[in-house]
């Protein structure tokens, strides 16, 4: 059945197009603060949000099963990608995350997204017999994984902590059984509550039950307890290994009084920035928090902020209702489709999108550590512009042909 | 079937209901910060705005060997302005642009519109004079969105030495990505010691909190937040000679030319001059566009470091080095001897002697001491145009001398490959030989090369890198940092050959046919060679190498004098004048009393 634009979903559409405006006027205010006269980044934001609408309406136009069948491919010129990083990458900042492409600087972690994203959901839908065994899941683990520590290792490590989102998301929608997940996620579990010992047995003792009711078999318990003792027991080490400023970070998180000239004067400005702009805001280009440089990152991953700022909170709550929009069209669409890789496509990237733009925006407010996650859509930056804009063409396209199977 | 409709529509609504318990959150939490707490975080914005704000560290010192102040730095103000309140007032910013001294509508044109949305401040012009300060604490009031702020500026002792100092200024717009902390308007190193040594010299920024009122105006210090406070550059310690370098330069007033002189135990440099010379003191603050035209369009090139960066034929200082080869690679011996009629013929080709009626028999010691060209042309014949290259190369001729200045020209010895590279394999005769072996033609060398040949001869044959810069020195920590500089190198050459070109040297002065006999001096014997650059444009260059005192040589030096004709006349006297005053300065008691460095050990 031939996709009609009649089918097209004009909510999402709207939504989409909408945070890539805004993310346009966040990018002008921020670039006449810090003052660039030709060639700002707002300049290059408007260059790359032209080549991202291209994107967009290519993406649009394909028919998603042509990407099924480049789902694999896709996957790995991903891989690629994050392995050219190690032997062509720039270090910028103490960090090796881009590969530069003539004039330009791509960030293969952004591609990345896409492509795991696709992998995925082609490998979990390849085998509907198997759905639930073991083998699956544990592949489709693996599948996450190693872009998700080719990434860490960058580092990166806000981005990386994405794939494990997206995979928990895929998996649960993919239909896998409950103690699959909660084995997934008991390595997070482990990790948040091995500060405390009480509360660390504690938690395992309720979690082993849980399992135990789910499954009902003993392999899955004795795994569960092996995978939760070894990480719990490793976190000191691994904390140990942290980058100092990583460390910092996390603990300024927990306690930001504690260093307001370091780590905590970002998370101190953003509240302010975000708090100072009332109900209505302060006016375009009349933030004095961003305007007098109080707000670091202005135009990356404190965007959202000098949008609050300015804005106020009717301007974050337009902000809040377009990602809600794009969440909950997204979401009931993966729940019509016929064909399961259109589905599972469709929740990874509405997924994603929500677990990316909640790790920044709860950042923001002081509700997340600093991760430096930038906001979908609206932040500066190209490589990620580009990818998103690209994967809301796949939304839009799915959006007409939920029909087919 | 039914059961998995179920299934999936539980599915569906846990996800929307896990989505929208999340988006929740951050409404609320938005809700929270920006209308419940809005008064609370208004009043933070406005009232306790603290501003980042950079220390600039000052810029380590230059001194010279004994610890005396080359380089230091003195306060001066600059004018910042928010161009965003600027803006607001145009009756102002004309007072402004007034007090300031610029063309008029230049504020206005030039520095605020193109920011005039901006609360950041921007520097409106550094290092105001006596003057305009006076003019803007008066009408300070009639422009608020204008402040002073404390800043360093380069000064310099005695305008000394600013070829080889060179300078600092803003530091430009491309350079930004090589220095990560510096932003637009700091100053960086461009020429010279400050640009070779600039990440020594630059120090550690610091950062204080200053509190701001709602337009950006520092109100006063954020006592809360304590600042972290900048650290200052590293000290260079050269091996520079404070007073001879005064001398140098006062013996070079009203010529074109340049004196180096080295410390022939080190390779220090103890003085670089370069002559005509500006002073260092217009790039130390703001510059004057005006002045850097002038300088650039001098035709003396005053910026022009004449001791590195220029380069000329060496004329017969070089004929040591000709002789050394000659007995070294067996081709004559030292009884070998020319008769001087005044000139040779070489094919059609008749080359002069300097002295018209000839120099008669003369053997290697009196070929050096009267300077006989006709002497040089044959051994210059007999050797062959790869044994001047060896000649010449033997004393690192033709490269770098590795000296820590910027733009040091490298010279230029021909070797046979140059010239079939430049005329053609077998297109060239011998003709160009009796040229070069006079030090005319394509040879070129600078003073600094021909300096420290001047020391490897004083010394014996040993050739020492000069350098200026003998350690870094930082104040915090007390400790001197040594810069490494290359091994000294023996001369590949017999001793006793050395020896007896060095004997020419002495000759030179006191023999009695030298060419510079009239330098003899009682108190302090030297010893040197005399030598002429041609110059087709005109009055010939003047050269004398040397060292002294003779027995134990502690100086070496190269005087160079351009369109000062003969070596003998123009440029030995100021030799022998630096060389003597050094000595006796060094012997008697008022020397310094050691080199600091050496005193650190």
């Amino acid at each position: 059945m031939p996709a009609r634009l009649g089918a097209l979903d004009y909510w999402l559409f709207a939504a989409i197009m909408g945070l890539v405006g805004i993310g346009l006027l966040a990018n002008y205010s921020t670039s006449v603060a810090e003052g660039e006269l030709a060639f700002s980044h707002f300049d290059r934001q408007l260059l790359w949000s032209a080549a991202g609408f291209v994107a967009l309406l290519t993406a649009l136009s394909l028919p998603a099963k042509f990407l099924r069948s480049l789902a694999y491919v896709a996957y790995a010129v991903g891989l690629l990608g994050l392995l050219a990083v190690f032997v062509a990458g720039d270090v910028q900042m103490g960090a090796r995350r881009w590969i530069t492409l003539g004039p330009f600087q791509a960030q293969p972690s952004e591609l990345a997204k896409l492509t795991v994203l696709l992998g995925l959901a082609r490998f979990l839908t390849d085998f509907p017999r198997d759905v639930g065994r073991t083998w699956l899941t544990v592949t489709a683990i693996a599948m996450a994984l190693v872009p998700m520590g080719l990434i860490a290792v960058e580092p990166d490590l806000g981005t990386s902590l994405l794939f494990p989102m997206l995979l928990f998301i895929m998996l649960a929608w993919g239909g896998i059984p409950l103690w699959h997940l909660l084995i997934i996620l008991t390595p997070v579990i482990a990790v948040l509550t091995s500060w405390l010992l009480v509360l660390h047995m504690a938690v395992l003792i309720s979690l082993l039950v849980i399992v135990w009711f789910a499954a009902r078999r003993i392999l899955p318990l004795v795994l569960t307890a092996a995978l939760y003792l070894v990480i719990g027991s490793a976190t000191p080490a691994m904390w140990n290994k942290l980058h100092p400023y990583q460390q910092k970070r996390l603990l300024t998180f927990l306690n930001p009084e504690a260093d307001p000239l370091g780590s905590a004067y970002q998370l101190i400005q953003s509240k302010i920035a975000v708090g100072s702009g009332g109900l209505m805001g302060k006016g375009f280009m009349a933030g004095t928090q961003t305007q007098l440089k109080f707000l670091p990152e202005g135009h990356t991953d404190f965007i959202f902020s000098a949008w609050g700022e300015q804005f106020g909170f009717i301007g974050t709550m337009v902000v809040t209702a377009l990602f809600l929009i794009v969440f909950w069209q997204g979401v009931r669409l993966a729940a019509r489709c016929h064909n399961p890789f259109y589905s599972l496509t469709a929740v990874g990237i509405v997924g994603l999108l929500t677990a990316q733009a909640m790790t920044n925006l709860l950042m923001t407010v002081g509700y997340l550590p600093v991760t430096g996650v930038p906001l979908p859509l609206i932040s500066y930056g190209g490589s990620s512009l580009i990818i998103w804009m690209t994967m809301g063409g796949v939304l839009l396209s799915i959006s007409m042909r939920w029909r087919e199977y | 079937m039914k059961n998995r409709a179920a299934a999936e529509t539980i599915r569906l609504w846990a996800f929307l209901a896990v989505g929208l318990s999340i988006f929740a959150v951050l409404g609320t939490r938005l809700f929270q910060l920006q209308v419940l707490q809005w008064p609370e975080f208004r009043e933070k914005s406005d009232h306790n705005r603290f501003r980042l704000i950079e220390i600039v560290p000052p810029r380590g010192v230059l001194r010279d060997r004994a610890g005396r102040l080359l380089v230091t730095n003195r306060t001066a103000y600059s004018c910042y302005g928010v161009p965003r309140e600027l803006w607001r007032d145009p009756r102002g910013m004309e007072l402004l642009n007034d007090v300031l001294g610029m063309p008029a509508g230049v504020l206005a044109k030039d520095f605020v519109q193109p920011n005039r949305r901006s609360f950041v401040p921007i520097r409106l012009k550094r290092d105001l004079s006596f003057a305009e300060l006076s003019a803007f604490e008066e009408l300070r009031d009639q422009f608020p969105g204008a402040f002073l702020e404390v800043e360093q500026k380069r000064s310099y002792t005695g305008k000394l030495a600013p070829h080889l100092v060179g300078y600092v200024s803003e530091v430009a717009k491309e350079e930004l990505g090589k220095f990560p902390d510096l932003v637009m308007g700091d100053l960086v190193g461009k020429r010279g010691l400050e640009r070779i040594y600039d990440a020594n010299l630059r120090g550690i920024k610091g950062r204080r909190f200053s509190m701001v009122n709602a337009l950006g105006q520092e109100v006063g210090q954020a006592e809360h937040l304590h600042s972290i406070p900048p650290e200052a550059g590293n000290e260079l310690w050269l091996t520079l000679d404070l007073n001879l370098q005064m001398l140098a330069e006062s013996l070079l007033t009203g010529k074109v030319g340049a004196i180096v002189a080295l410390n022939v135990r080190t390779g220090g440099v103890l003085a670089m001059a370069s002559s005509p010379s500006y002073d260092p003191e217009i790039f130390a603050g703001r510059l004057d566009p005006r002045n850097w035209a002038g300088l650039m369009r001098d035709p003396q090139k005053p910026m022009l470091n004449r001791a590195v960066q220029t380069m000329y034929p060496p004329g017969s200082t070089i004929k040591m080095a000709m002789l050394i080869e000659g007995l070294e690679s067996g081709a004559i011996d030292k009884d070998w001897t020319v008769s001087c009629a005044g000139g040779l013929q070489v094919g059609d080709r008749r080359f002069k002697c300097w002295k018209k009626e000839g120099h008669g028999r003369v053997n290697s010691l009196r070929a050096i001491e009267g300077s006989c060209d006709v002497y040089f042309y044959r051994l210059g014949l007999q050797i062959g145009a790869d044994g001047v290259y060896r000649a010449l190369t033997r004393f690192h001729f033709g490269r770098p001398t590795g000296v820590d200045q910027t733009s040091e020209a490298a010279g230029l010895v021909p070797s046979v490959e140059y010239y079939d590279r430049r005329y053609g394999v077998g297109k060239w005769t011998k003709g160009f030989i009796p040229s070069i072996s006079i030090g005319q033609g394509e040879v070129l060398s600078t003073p600094m090369q021909l300096c420290a040949y001047a020391l490897a001869m004083a010394n014996g044959g040993i050739w020492r890198q000069p350098y200026l810069v003998q350690g870094i020195y930082d104040p915090r920590t007390q400790r001197l940092e040594r810069i490494p500089v290359q091994e000294p190198q023996a001369i590949s050459a017999h001793p006793d050959i050395i020896e007896l070109a060095r004997e020419g040297m002495i000759r030179v002065i006191w023999g009695d046919a030298g060419t510079a006999r009239g330098q003899r001096d009682p108190d302090v014997k030297i010893a040197g060679k005399t030598g002429t650059s041609q110059n087709p444009h005109g009055e010939d260059h003047a050269w004398f190498i040397g060292f002294a005192p003779v027995d134990n040589p502690i100086i070496a030096s190269c005087v160079l004098v351009e369109f000062g004709e003969g070596g003998s006349k123009a440029a030995a006297p100021l030799s022998r004048e630096l060389m003597k005053r050094f000595v006796l300065a060094e012997t008697a008691g008022d020397r310094p009393p050691e080199d600091v460095a050496e005193a650190m050990d």
